[in-house]
């Protein structure tokens, strides 16, 4: 029986030396090279990089002189953010040979955190290509059933973590990028806050939606790797200059009195999810009741209202970064990622402004309604994953999307797994909070959680 | 939903953006710019036209 530990208990182990980082990442890189082969997560090891790491963590572990919960701590980066030495290359043709200078800012972070790299991870082509058989890595597959779909576009992210290949990793998130393949994989992951964290050294794909973030099995450990991500970054433009939150020491404080509003006509009647979906749903508001919430229903404009103004600056902005690339290498791209460029073409300059405009309106819209709640609530994804040769070339824009308002909004959203629907696959939900409440998702999310107690079960694959 | 783009407004964008396109993949883009037909009409709601677009911004360093 193989034991899966969480970075919260693993910190404990190594703290107390019943752990020693250099055994622990040894043991996860062993795991990572032995399911790659059927999950792809990984698009590359970096197996010098992870030794060096851990040993040194080892070392401050003999001289007690840990530097916190994530030193010796296996992880990967999604191979859109930079690595010093490492080749990131956005899962793309187009940078296949890039090897940057220096990490990018939240790799870092948890560098100096005592975090140890395993590799670089998979993801969607720049975070909106996918999942795509042409590119020069195949796409991420779901550990569930290695013949179903990851969600994008922090796919390697989200089956690693699922399949117990590290403790936690890096995603991004401008349209449900980390939340969308935490729901689909079955693990915790948060789009932080717009502004919380540093995006720099990440490629972008919309300046104006891009969040960093972190995925991990549980809530607890999201909270730990996001506590390691903040703080302002004078270097990124979008960086908010505010106090650090704290995260981590009322995370256990409960939901009682919490007010809760449930957007239910996003997932009843804007876009009805699936049975599975929706019991997942009903599953994390009761039991959030019964730990003391309020819950009530909140109407906000239509859903569709949000993914209109959403693709539109999405697309519009991904056009924009890559405008030259795409006139100097366009069959250096993978056809999803080209096409999907090449219609965002033609955008006009009045429909981008009045996407803003509209985004604005919607923005006032949510904050009006979280007047009368702490949290909202609702589905991650329509439903369970589907199988992958299903997904289709202009899903971004046919399949509705209940992730992207918040990245609209800006403001923090969790995914927490609620169960398991057809097939056997997992089902999460969001948990949305008023933008810099990052810590009451994260409370409302733990409670959940340890309520629940869907963390017990792994992919059969993995176990 | 809304229609795709006619094909001359199609192709003068594409030629704009510089995209060497076959003809199987503009028919493919050309179908699939509907859905930012459809997007571009909703997001125009009622408005009064001098309300302020979301690009304004402020001036930083000013003096009072």
């Amino acid at each position: 029986m193989t034991s899966f530990p969480t970075i919260a208990s693993a910190a404990r182990d190594i703290a107390a030396k019943r752990v020693s980082p250099v055994e622990l990442m040894k043991d996860h890189l062993a795991r990572s090279e032995k399911l790659n082969p059927a999950l792809h997560a990984f698009i590359r090891f970096t197996p010098e990089i992870a030794l060096e790491q851990a040993k040194a963590a080892e070392a401050r572990q003999t001289a007690g002189a840990l530097r916190g919960p994530l030193d010796g701590i296996p992880v990967a980066h999604k191979d859109i953010y930079e690595t010093a030495g490492v080749t990131t290359t956005g899962h793309s043709r187009v940078l296949e040979h890039h090897v940057p200078k220096a990490d990018s800012a939240v790799v870092r972070r948890w560098r100096e955190a005592g975090a140890v790299m395993l590799g670089k991870l998979a993801t969607h082509e720049f975070a909106w290509g996918g999942p795509s058989f042409d590119l020069p890595w195949p796409p991420a597959r779901n550990p569930w059933n290695t013949e179903y779909f990851t969600g994008g576009s922090s796919s390697g992210t989200g089956a690693a973590v699922a399949a117990g290949m590290i403790l936690g990793g890096t995603g991004s998130d401008t349209g449900g990028s980390i939340r969308g393949p935490a729901s689909l994989c079955g693990i915790a992951g948060i789009k932080p806050s717009y502004g919380l964290c540093s995006r720099t050294g990440v490629l972008p794909l919309s300046q104006s939606l891009d969040t960093t973030g972190p995925m991990a099995w549980t809530v607890e450990d999201c909270a730990l790797l996001l506590d390691a991500m903040t703080g302002h970054d004078p270097a990124d433009p979008s960086s908010a200059n505010r106090p650090r939150p704290d995260l981590l020491s009322g995370l256990n404080g409960g939901v009682k009195g919490l007010r809760i509003g449930v957007i239910r006509h996003f997932h009843e009647d804007d876009c009805k999810v699936s049975p599975g979906m929706a019991a997942g749903i009903a599953h994390l508001t009761s039991t959030l009741a019964a730990q003391g919430a309020e819950i009530r229903d909140v109407k906000l404009p239509p859903l569709a209202d949000f993914n209109a103004a959403g693709w539109l600056i999405l697309a519009a902005d991904a056009y924009a970064v890559h405008e030259n690339w795409m006139r100097e290498k366009y069959r250096a791209y993978g056809e999803f990622l080209r096409e999907r460029l090449a219609v965002a073409a033609t955008i006009t300059a009045a429909d981008y402004i009045q996407a803003q405009r509209r985004r604005r309106e919607l923005c006032e819209a949510v904050a009006a309604a979280m007047t009368d709640c702490d949290l909202l609530v609702t589905a991650a994804q329509p439903g369970e994953a589907r199988p992958i040769h299903q997904m289709t070339k202009w899903a971004s824009f046919e399949v509705p999307n209940f992730t992207i308002p918040f990245n609209l909004t800006g403001q923090p959203a969790l995914t927490v797994c609620t169960g398991f629907g057809a097939g056997g696959m997992p089902v999460g939900a969001q948990i949305v909070g008023r933008p810099f409440e990052d810590a009451t998702v994260l409370h409302a999310g733990q409670a959940y959680e340890l309520a629940a107690g869907w963390r017990a079960q792994r992919p059969a694959m993995a176990a | 939903m809304a229609q795709p783009l006619d094909k001359a407004h199609f192709e003068a964008l594409m030629a704009q953006a510089g995209l060497d396109l076959t003809e199987a993949e503009k028919e493919g883009i050309r179908a699939a710019s509907a859905h930012i037909q459809a997007a571009a009409a909703r997001v125009r709601t009622p408005r009064e036209v001098s309300v302020e677009s979301a690009t304004i911004f402020t001036l930083k360093g000013a003096s009072a």
